[in-house]
């Protein structure tokens, strides 16, 4: 299956398929929204919506965080396509997987990806830039070249990363993320001369901005996936750096640098997507219906609604605890069952064994210590510090909702867990 | 995390729905061409590799194939590159195991290489099994959150291994000394309960210390029967801990002796050796830890030390029927074929009513060609366990040894219906039906085999031989070829590149026919395999299953008939097939006499069968070649016999000399000069073959003979390179017998390629 069709199901089969977690809901070529692309209550990234299309002076740097599986991936391309960015902006997305090393990772990674993937994206739809720039590139380029070569004492070829510009940005990206040692030489150049960098960022930018007459905005996923101590040193210690490319930039952070002291600062720039709210924290007998639909919703434009028993999907949605990836991993573990057994409608005992199924994964993975926190935490909904909470919220163990104050709750398969 | 963790899963379907689970997934994954991460969790080797393997089996009947990664003595790998080597994974379902070993070429352990690269097999839609041990699950989820968060799914297979793989089943009086009898499983849970409060509630002073300990091996020996090994493990090893403290060795050894166990469960043998040395030296006067020693080495193969430690336990217990039964298998192994008897029917007066000794006496003697002892023996284990497959296997062996095959299908079917798993049996069965003209149960046999492993080649290759005699050549190509992705074993291509050759010369495609043959020859650079595939061996594969109850004498077995001279084989089936100026062989003859027994006398299969063993005691035994009948004053005929007797014994240089006897006795007789060339091409002297091949056909007068003489030429042109003249001869050989009455006699013989011939 080369290309995803996103259709509704209509048995089993396509329902697996559908449910695909981390489905990439990439939006049709006319800005249209993906047909499984559902919108939430009071969603948040209206907001960065808003604060991109407001009025500025230097493009605006926005942080962008949630937790792991509640849809952030999804709403960064729905803001690529919404119509409004894409006529201010000229707008790209893109994985820093795909351009660093995600463990090792440093802030003049990050700005090198930028430079790089703005320029290969321009050129790759046959944009132009002008000669002169690209003759500043190139010079630009080959000192760096010169340099890297004169560090490791003369020209070893397997550290060559190409003489144009073209080359370097094409061969750069591949060299950072798979060589350390090129890494390591590339770096130590760039940061002598960190404000040449952000030169070529800012000309590339200028360029593409006075051809199109848009500011060009990156959004840059995956970035919340390197470890809280090499994000706070890339976006607290070397905050004003990252400020500086004269585009607009979004970065996706984790939950933890977002909640962290150092990112105080920065907070009024940042905006979180928190997890679907099913119901009030300290009720757990009243749900919220916008949530609950928001779900329902999410398993209808997949699915045919008669492949599932109406009360099978409430639990189904109860058990997901209003984060997708787990809406959607509830009803793929449902479907199998339904499926291996023949039947006509996924029933409530299908999702039961999904939940139990789920909850055996977490059975093993989680210690005493972590029950007893988890048994607190189910208590009071309280988001107390303690040395298992990050791993926690990371394994989805905990989620965390943002209705009125912030409070958390466990995953709701885990319920039966803590209360053996 | 610390090392407790709950191990005991909700709603453990058994173990079969649980490798279904796993397979939906990939069916679907497969179906869609969507990724797929999943996690297997076990914790023994022995589940481990029976899930992996019903898995495979399962993949297989997808179309797609199983590539592993795992640590077997390998160097460690760089998964990812190792996954990216494969050019096309669309076919292709990885295993990962023992994540230990895997780092990535800058070092990075696995859970960071995962870690860092989990979206590469979202990206690539990588379809991809993750087997962890109950530690390696806990540690993944920790230092690999985002590749654990898109897991697909996680089955849990931390069931105990069965009985037959676990030798401390019937060691189980190891535990006796230590008090913890083997309870039910519910006993065992409210004993745990018991214990670990009674742990708790111990004061932490110096006094307790014993008794701590007592309660950690306790513990320890209680989750190793619970099959917790990991749990067992910990408290064992803490026991180990205390009992330094007490310095109290006969405690001490307690504790390795349980630990071994627990490491025996886990499949980690060299460990548990170790541990058991540890427990000898501590307390060497400690009986069981023997014969436990003796059966780990044992399955290392290590025969001299296996055999050492099971004298030892019986020097402790004489009437220790395990250590009887295990220092038989290791003399077997070893091929003292007469202690091994002793030893095993010492096992079986002790205890009579135990089938297995039964099954490993009647291996042992059918090793030692004293069929009608082997089988008194397996029907004597059959009637003490009739719901055992394996002596049924053994007196199939026997009587398709004795070419006595309908017999023979008898009893396979007796044990495909015992066990209707095993698919070599079902092979078996299909080879019986096969050489009794009952095709069409040797094509269900062969489905029956291949539904039950799909993996296996040869009963593909074998329904393709059913294929060609009934001319449907164009499917048994498809079948030959199924059957070449499936084999590994270079002597199993080889014949079946011949096979496949064969059927493309029926085709009458001579390129793809020769194009087969060349590729059995790359394989097999010396020819050794060739001449075997050539000369039709009644090949000495066996079975991997079986042909006993026991692993340790299946090897044994195993390993004489690969032993066996391959040129020992393929004199005596060339001499069936060509040399038809002879008269048949002892076993023709014998074969008549058997069939003329059983249709004039009516007499009953047990009768024919005893008749058939007596003459074969007296017959001249094909292991002993010189005790040929006299022959005073011989005439060609009788020497072309005796250079076939001397040619099946591998004296080639007196098969050679009596041929040429023959021809001086006879030069008109076109049959001496093709089998002396035989011998020469043999020897490698293929010019002087090929000269005398050439002379034969001078001399022959039926078409028949010299088509089969031209095969040969064939055949010597080709081991001699010179493809082109080969091509021509078989193109001669063909014209000659346009009925391919050759080339079906010859496919008959071949089946035999995947048979014990003992």
């Amino acid at each position: 299956m080369n290309k995803f069709e996103y259709t509704l199901a209509t048995d089993y089969d396509r329902a697996w398929l559908n449910f695909e977690l981390d489905l990439p809901l990439k939006p049709g070529k006319d800005g249209s929204s993906n047909p499984f692309y559902v919108n939430r209550p009071g969603n948040p990234i209206v907001e960065l919506v808003d604060a991109l299309l407001a009025p500025f002076y230097r493009p605006p740097k926005f942080f962008f965080s949630g937790h792991r599986g509640c849809g952030k991936s999804t709403e960064l391309l729905h803001v690529l396509s919404n119509p409004s960015i894409q006529k201010k902006f000229w707008p790209i997305n893109f994985s820093i997987r795909e351009e660093a090393d995600i463990i090792d990772l440093d802030f003049r990674d990050i700005l090198l990806a930028v430079g790089g993937r703005m320029f290969r994206e321009y050129r790759k739809i046959g944009g132009e830039l002008p000669d002169q720039l690209i003759k500043e590139l190139n010079s630009w380029s080959g000192r760096i070249e010169k340099e890297i070569q004169t560090v490791l004492s003369g020209p070893v070829r397997e550290y060559e990363i190409g003489a144009n510009i073209d080359a370097f940005f094409a061969n750069a990206g591949v060299k950072m993320k798979l060589e350390p040692a090129t890494r390591v030489e590339l770096r130590q150049v760039i940061e002598k001369d960190i404000t040449g960098l952000i030169s070529v960022i800012n000309n590339i930018a200028a360029a593409i901005y006075i051809k199109e007459m848009r500011i060009p905005l990156i959004l840059i996923d995956d970035l919340d996936k390197p470890e809280l101590e090499k994000a706070r040193a890339i976006f607290h210690d070397r905050r004003e750096i990252m400020m500086q490319p004269n585009c607009a930039i979004v970065y996706t952070v984790s939950s933890a640098l977002f909640y962290s002291k150092e990112f105080d600062a920065i907070r009024d720039q940042a905006i979180f997507l928190p997890n679907i709210n099913l119901k009030m924290p300290h009720a757990s007998d009243e749900g919220n219906e916008e949530g609950l639909d928001t779900l329902r919703r999410f398993v209808h434009q997949r699915m045919d609604p008669g492949l599932i028993d109406s009360q099978a999907l409430e639990n189904a949605i109860e058990y997901s605890g209003g984060v997708f990836r787990e809406m959607a991993r509830v009803m793929r573990t449902a479907i199998g069952r339904a499926r291996r057994r023949n039947a006509t409608q996924i029933e409530i005992s299908d999702v039961e064994w999904a939940a139990t199924e789920i909850r055996n994964e977490y059975r093993r993975i989680l210690d005493k210590n972590d029950l007893q926190f988890l048994r607190k935490i189910n208590e009071h909904h309280r988001l107390e510090y303690n040395d298992r909470l990050r791993p926690l919220l990371q394994l989805l163990a905990i989620l965390e909702y943002r209705n009125g104050d912030n409070w958390c709750d466990v995953h709701p398969v885990l319920r039966k867990i803590i209360d053996e | 995390m610390s090392e407790f963790n709950h191990t005991v899963s909700d709603n453990l379907e058994p173990l079969d729905v649980r490798v279904d689970m796993l397979f939906c997934e990939l069916e679907l994954a497969v179906k869609w061409e969507r990724p797929s991460l999943l996690f297997a969790i076990y914790s023994s080797e022995y589940v481990q590799e029976d899930v992996a393997s019903l898995l495979e089996n399962e993949i297989a009947g997808l179309g797609q194939r199983v590539v592993r990664f795992d640590s077997n003595g390998k160097e460690p790998t760089d998964l990812i590159t190792g996954i990216t080597n494969y050019s096309d994974t669309t076919n292709v379902v990885f295993f990962v195991k023992d994540l230990h070993w895997v780092h990535n070429k800058n070092g990075l352990n696995a859970y960071s290489v995962l870690n860092e690269n989990y979206q590469f097999f979202i990206d690539n839609q990588i379809q991809i099994v993750f087997w962890l041990t109950e530690e390696e699950a806990v540690e993944f989820a920790s230092s690999a959150p985002d590749c654990w968060n898109y897991r697909h799914k996680v089955i849990e297979f931390v069931d105990q291994p069965k009985a037959e793989q676990l030798l401390q089943h019937t060691l189980e009086a190891v535990w006796l000394s230590t008090g913890e009898q083997n309870d039910l499983a519910e006993d065992t849970d409210e004993s745990i309960f018991l214990r670990e409060s009674q742990l708790n509630d111990l004061p932490e002073s110096e006094e307790a210390t014993s008794m701590r300990g007592r309660l950690l091996l306790s513990l320890g020996i209680l989750y190793w029967r619970r099959g917790n090994y990991n749990q067992a493990d910990y408290y064992l090893k803490t026991a180990l801990e205390v009992a330094l403290v007490l310095q109290d060795k006969w405690f001490e050894a307690e504790c390795f002796k349980a630990y071994a166990l627990v490491k025996t469960s886990q499949g980690q043998l060299e460990e548990a050796i170790n541990a058991y040395q540890q427990s000898i030296r501590l307390a060497p006067e400690q009986r069981f830890p023997w014969n436990s020693l003796g059966y780990l080495y044992a399955n290392l193969d290590q025969n001299q030390d296996a055999m050492e430690a099971f004298r030892k336990a019986l020097e402790q217990n004489p009437d220790d029927l395990v250590s009887w039964k295990g220092l038989g298998n290791a003399y077997l192994q070893l091929k003292d074929f007469g202690q091994a008897l002793t030893a095993y029917q010492k096992a079986i007066d002790l205890a009579p009513e135990f089938a297995d000794s039964y099954i490993s006496l009647g291996n042992a003697l059918f090793k030692m060609d004293r069929y009608r002892d082997a089988i008194e023996t397996f029907k004597k284990a059959t009637e003490v366990d009739s719901h055992t497959p394996d002596p049924w296997v053994g007196l199939g062996y026997i009587y398709r040894k004795l070419n006595c095959n309908e017999i023979a299908a008898d009893a396979f079917l007796q044990a495909v219906g015992l066990d209707v798993s095993d698919a070599r049996v079902w092979n078996e069965l299909g080879n019986a039906h096969y050489l009794t003209d009952n095709f069409e149960g040797a094509i269900e046999a062969y489905q029956e085999a291949i539904k039950a492993d799909r993996n296996f080649g040869w009963p593909f290759s074998n329904l393709a031989l059913i294929y060609c005699q009934r001319n449907m050549y164009e499917e048994a190509v498809l079948l030959y070829k199924r059957s070449l992705t499936m084999f590994t074993n270079a002597r199993d291509k080889v014949i079946t590149w011949h096979r496949l050759g064969d059927v493309y010369r029926q085709l009458n495609d001579y390129e793809k026919a020769l194009d087969a043959y060349k590729q059995a020859d790359r394989i097999d650079l010396d020819y050794s395999l060739t001449n075997d595939a050539l000369t039709f061996t009644a090949d000495n594969r066996l079975p991997k299953t079986n042909i006993s109850g026991s692993a340790d004498t299946q090897n044994n077995c195993q390993d004489d008939t690969h032993r066996k001279p391959a040129i020992v084989a393929l004199g005596k089936v060339s001499n069936s097939e060509y040399q038809v100026s002879i008269e048949p062989s002892w076993e023709k003859k014998f074969d008549r006499c058997s069939e003329g027994a059983r249709n004039e006398n009516n007499k009953s299969s047990e009768e024919v069968i005893s008749d058939q063993v007596k003459r074969e005691c007296e017959a001249p035994t094909m292991a002993e070649p010189f005790a040929i009948p006299q022959m005073r004053a011989p005439g060609s005929k009788e020497l072309n016999e005796l250079g076939h007797f001397y040619f099946e014994a591998g004296e080639y240089e007196k098969a050679r000399l009596t041929f040429i006897n023959a021809i001086e006795l006879d030069p008109g007789n076109g049959w001496s000069y093709s089998n002396l060339a035989l011998v020469h091409s043999l020897m490698d002297n293929l010019q002087e073959a090929i000269t005398l091949y050439k002379k034969s056909l001078d001399l022959l007068k039926n078409d028949q003979e010299k088509a089969i003489t031209w095969f040969r030429l064939g055949n010597a042109y080709r081991q001699n390179n010179d493809y082109r003249r080969a091509a021509a001869a078989y193109r001669q050989a063909d014209e000659l017998d346009p009925e391919n009455a050759l080339s079906l006699k010859r496919s008959n013989f071949e089946l035999l390629s995947n048979i014990s011939i003992g």
